[in-house]
């Protein structure tokens, strides 16, 4: 979804850090830095920490601002656990779609990757050619580009 | 029980939060479809008690969660099997496998008590995440409501769970009763709770509240509200997904 937004608006960001914790800031996303910071607190177990990252995100970026992305970190903790616990594979075209994003990222280490079967190449030639095609144009209208 | 209101906050929390976890309490408190009332209350105390629950502390911190036994630090009267994916769940989601959710249907939990319970757990989660995000105390949890669950299950549910671990509705629901899930088809993520539709609509309420509208969802560069761009948004839940070890 976030490279997909950052490219239909024409730009081009690094996305290499955005799962390393250690990672704090992606250039392209504005105050990204604090909001890296902020998500980095929230999963720790730190509550000063959590609490100093807050602070910083308001100065930046004001109080609803911070209320939204713990909306946005609240519901993750809920949709992450959707996922792992009942299994699901990543939609086919999607996942084909992030296919070069997972191995950059690492994310195909992760135990929950394993859900997702590698599909033959006769499938994958197939959702290339078809379906990814028509989920950028169905993504392109309805992003009203 | 008094209602959810977050005006004496630290900080101000738009009206709609307080209104999606107040219709989320209320659900929460009713029968479901597998569950009574009073055991979906027991599902949110006992989310709760996984925080604190010795067992897990010493699973999540050894190599494999499968090294170390004992017994779950209990909150409440639910069978030790629906204790054990409660807290698993909270507590290490990111090391779920195959044959842990296998050995939980050979101990005679049912499929869909087991997604009762997850949708249940997920809210109850984010409400919780939500308040401790913002150093808000937690909402005291509602009284029961009494009554039996309905025990109603979808006519055209995919048994074999179309690669998923839990047995789904398929990705497009042209009519029938569960038509109002969502529009056109959808993804596994949406699908995934779809064997008990009501926790879909109550996931589904929930997501547009703190994130954004399901339908919406395509609109990868619109935001619904002004404080968050989308890729800000994405970037949190990116980071959240990657510390939860969630390749979804």
């Amino acid at each position: 979804m976030l490279r997909e937004g950052i490219e239909l608006e024409g730009k081009s960001v690094n996305l290499d850090g955005l799962t390393d914790p250690n990672c704090t800031n992606i250039d392209g996303i504005p105050n990204s830095e604090s909001l890296l910071k902020l998500a980095n607190a929230f999963m720790g177990k730190d509550q000063a920490a959590l609490a100093t990252t807050r602070d910083a995100l308001v100065e930046k970026m004001g109080e609803e601002a911070l209320v939204d992305a713990i909306g946005v970190a609240s519901i993750f903790q809920r949709m992450d656990r959707i996922a792992d616990a009942t299994g699901i594979p990543s939609d086919g075209p999607v996942a084909l779609m992030q296919e070069d994003l997972a191995k950059l990222l690492g994310t195909d280490q992760y135990v929950s990757a394993g859900n997702t079967k590698p599909l033959f190449w006769i499938k994958r030639t197939m959702i290339k050619l078809i379906a990814i095609p028509q989920i950028k144009k169905m993504i392109r209208e309805k992003s009203g580009h | 029980m008094t209602s959810i209101d977050y005006t004496d906050s630290n900080y101000s929390i738009r009206q709609s939060f307080a209104d999606g976890h107040n219709r989320y309490w209320e659900r929460l408190a009713s029968p479901g479809s597998w569950l009574t009332g009073a055991e979906r209350v027991a599902v949110a105390a006992e989310v709760r008690q996984a925080k604190s629950c010795g067992l897990c502390e010493q699973r999540k911190n050894a190599l494999s969660p499968y090294q170390v036994d004992g017994a779950h630090d209990h909150a409440s009267e639910l069978s030790d099997t629906i204790v054990e994916v409660i807290h698993r769940i909270v507590t290490d989601p990111g090391r779920l496998t195959k044959t842990w959710f296998d050995g939980i249907m050979q101990q005679g939990l049912s499929a869909e008590k087991y997604v009762e319970v997850l949708g249940v757990l997920g809210n109850v989660l984010a409400i919780d995440e939500f308040c401790r995000g913002l150093d808000i105390p937690l909402n005291e949890l509602p009284e029961p409501k009494a009554g039996e669950a309905d025990s109603y299950r979808p006519a055209n549910i995919r048994e074999d769970g179309d690669g998923a671990w839990v047995p789904l509705l398929p990705n497009i629901v042209d009519d029938g009763p569960e038509s109002d899930l969502w529009e056109n088809r959808t993804g596994y993520v949406i699908r995934a709770l779809s064997l008990v539709p009501n926790e879909v609509r109550h996931m589904l309420d929930l997501l547009e509240v703190h994130y954004i509208d399901n339908k919406q969802i395509w609109n990868v560069t619109g935001s619904p509200r002004d404080t968050l761009t989308r890729a800000q948004m994405e970037t949190v839940a990116a980071r959240v997904s990657a510390l939860n070890g969630c390749f979804y």
